[in-house]
């Protein structure tokens, strides 16, 4: 019976937390633009997400081990030394943008200017970090998210029977207006806000954090299997109300505020409550997310003692790294540069970068090493591979992409 | 996704795209504003959230028009564009910023009122569009 509530509290979590200030923009700007014509990308990103979660839990499971440690001892020191420096670099700049689109929703409350807000909301993630048991951070905040749902609520006042978006969902390729190479480069942004290398980071370490054995696979299983793809529903259904409201108007979608209109427009003020809840919930889950990884990554490379189950003192390093992080992702936040616009470069650029920290892991899940009984199975691989290809193609074509379309204006 | 720099236009068909890219960008911006307004004024939203929605779209319309102000007309088809265009960008950002000061001092019913002209505004930068591009 414990168990059992263990695994539902663990979908839920998952759930709640899969969506964040990326899949909040990406979403609502592709819907706006392009109607449901890229919905199959958050499927495809859903589906990457699961396998790439799984394996990583599962090889922090068995190996007891965390995963940018096995990725030096798999790749050498010097080039997973500059995977850690892509992978650093990304999450700083993922951190930046969880950060200013936190203190954007706060505005969104208060109606005063974000800027004033970043400070006091990264001292905010720094006492939870410094503070707060990782399994209580987890849940409370990844549960909060689940206020999110509303936005499924919304999208069935706005479409009825969801007749427009399943006829829109059915559609592949770009609406009249539109090119394919802006359609090709918002699929990748889509990619890469569901497939954030800092989920995985952070997935993988909460796993040793959690003191997971074999027996806990299952509900490794279980978060990413049914909580993952539950949180998909919640970035369809983003997609889905932006594009019921916005696409018939010529309305696109710039702004963290016009995220919250299609809530207002279909439930109300109670709506709006529950939609500004759940993303600051789920903006501050994915704050801290961020912030962990920046210190799991660094210290697993170079062996330091990590993680919140040791009490700070004796995981300084790992502290200062946190701290360090927060630092410059506060400066990148008050540099004025808009966070939207920050978020964007961070989902497209994570999408980029995910075969560093991909290949890796894909390897080591099939090394019996590592893994004992615990390797891929064939259907697995199968799949893995077809994503190992995908994420290739993706990572060379993104930044010609990014130039080509002007970072898809 | 993001804005880019404004590259001067060297052509009238750049000229053209322009001007119809930053007719698009009011649109947007005016179409937002009469939704907020009209949710406002329906009690759907709160006096903050409504306040920087209008703030967020003034921002986006007064950059379209900036942007496109500071490009020079490289002909005399191109100056028939910008006075087609400007006038009606500038109508709209006037309007949306009067919807922004009423919004920021909470009297959330007028708005609908005072952002009305911004509907005729928004069909005809359509129009535009759809004629130019």
């Amino acid at each position: 019976m414990k168990k059992a509530f263990e695994i539902f509290l663990g979908i839920l979590t998952a759930f709640g937390g899969f969506v964040d200030i990326g899949d909040l923009v990406a979403n609502a700007e592709t819907g706006a633009r392009f109607g449901m014509h890229l919905a199959w990308m958050v499927v495809v990103g859903v589906i990457g997400i699961v396998i790439y979660a799984e394996m990583s839990g599962r090889v922090a499971t068995m190996s007891q081990r965390p995963v940018f440690d096995i990725i030096r001892e798999r790749l050498g020191a010097r080039l997973a030394l500059v995977n850690l420096g892509a992978s650093f670099f990304i999450n700083l700049l993922t951190f930046a943008a969880e950060i200013g689109g936190l203190a954007l929703v706060v505005e969104l409350v208060t109606g005063i200017n974000y800027l004033l807000w970043v400070p006091m909301l990264a001292i905010g993630v720094w006492i939870v970090l410094w503070k707060v048991r990782f399994s209580v951070m987890e849940k409370v905040f990844g549960l909060s998210g689940l206020a999110l749902i509303v936005t499924v609520l919304a999208l069935w006042r706005l479409d009825p029977g969801l007749a427009n978006t399943f006829s829109s969902a059915g559609r592949f390729g770009p609406p009249a207006g539109e090119d394919w190479p802006t359609y090709a480069f918002f699929a990748i942004a889509l990619l890469g806000a569901a497939m954030t290398p800092y989920e995985v980071f952070f997935f993988s370490s909460g796993a040793v954090e959690d003191n997971w054995t074999r027996k806990d696979l299952i509900v490794n299983r279980a978060n990413v299997y049914i909580g993952f793809p539950l949180g998909g529903i919640l970035s369809l259904a983003i997609m889905g109300a932006s594009a019921a409201l916005f696409q018939p108007r010529g309305v696109s979608v710039d702004h963290l505020s016009q995220v919250t209109l299609p809530v207002s427009a279909s439930v109300g003020q109670v709506g709006l409550v529950f939609l500004l809840y759940g993303m600051f919930a789920a903006i501050f889950s994915a704050a801290l997310e961020t912030a962990l990884s920046a210190g799991y990554t660094v210290s697993q490379f170079f062996g330091w003692q990590w993680g919140k189950f040791v009490r700070p003192r004796e995981a300084a390093r790992f502290h200062v790294v946190i701290l360090f992080t927060l630092c410059v992702g506060v400066l990148i936040a008050l540099s004025t540069l808009d966070p939207i616009v920050v978020t964007e470069y961070s989902i497209v650029l994570s999408a980029a970068a995910l075969p560093l920290t991909y290949l890796p892991i894909l390897i080591v899940a099939n090394d019996p090493a590592y893994m004992k009984d615990k390797t891929n199975s064939k259907a697995l691989n199968a799949v893995a591979f077809a994503f190992l290809l995908l994420l290739l193609v993706v990572s060379i074509v993104t930044i010609p992409l990014m130039i080509w379309t002007k970072a898809g204006a | 996704m993001a804005s880019s720099c404004v590259a001067p236009a060297r052509s009238q068909a750049a000229y053209q795209g322009k001007a119809v890219d930053t007719a698009e960008a009011v649109v947007s911006a005016a179409r937002t504003v009469l939704l907020t307004a009209r949710l406002a004024a329906d009690g759907r939203s709160f006096a903050p959230t409504v306040a920087v929605t209008v703030a967020d779209a003034e921002s986006d319309a007064a950059s379209a028009r900036d942007a496109f102000a500071s490009v020079q007309p490289p002909d005399g088809a191109s100056d028939a564009i910008r006075r087609d265009l400007l006038p009606a960008v500038e109508r709209a950002v006037r309007v949306i910023e009067l919807v922004r000061i009423a919004a920021r001092r909470g009297e959330l019913d007028r708005l609908p009122a005072i952002a009305r002209p911004l509907d005729a505004i928004a069909t005809g930068l359509d129009r535009f569009s759809t004629t130019e591009g």
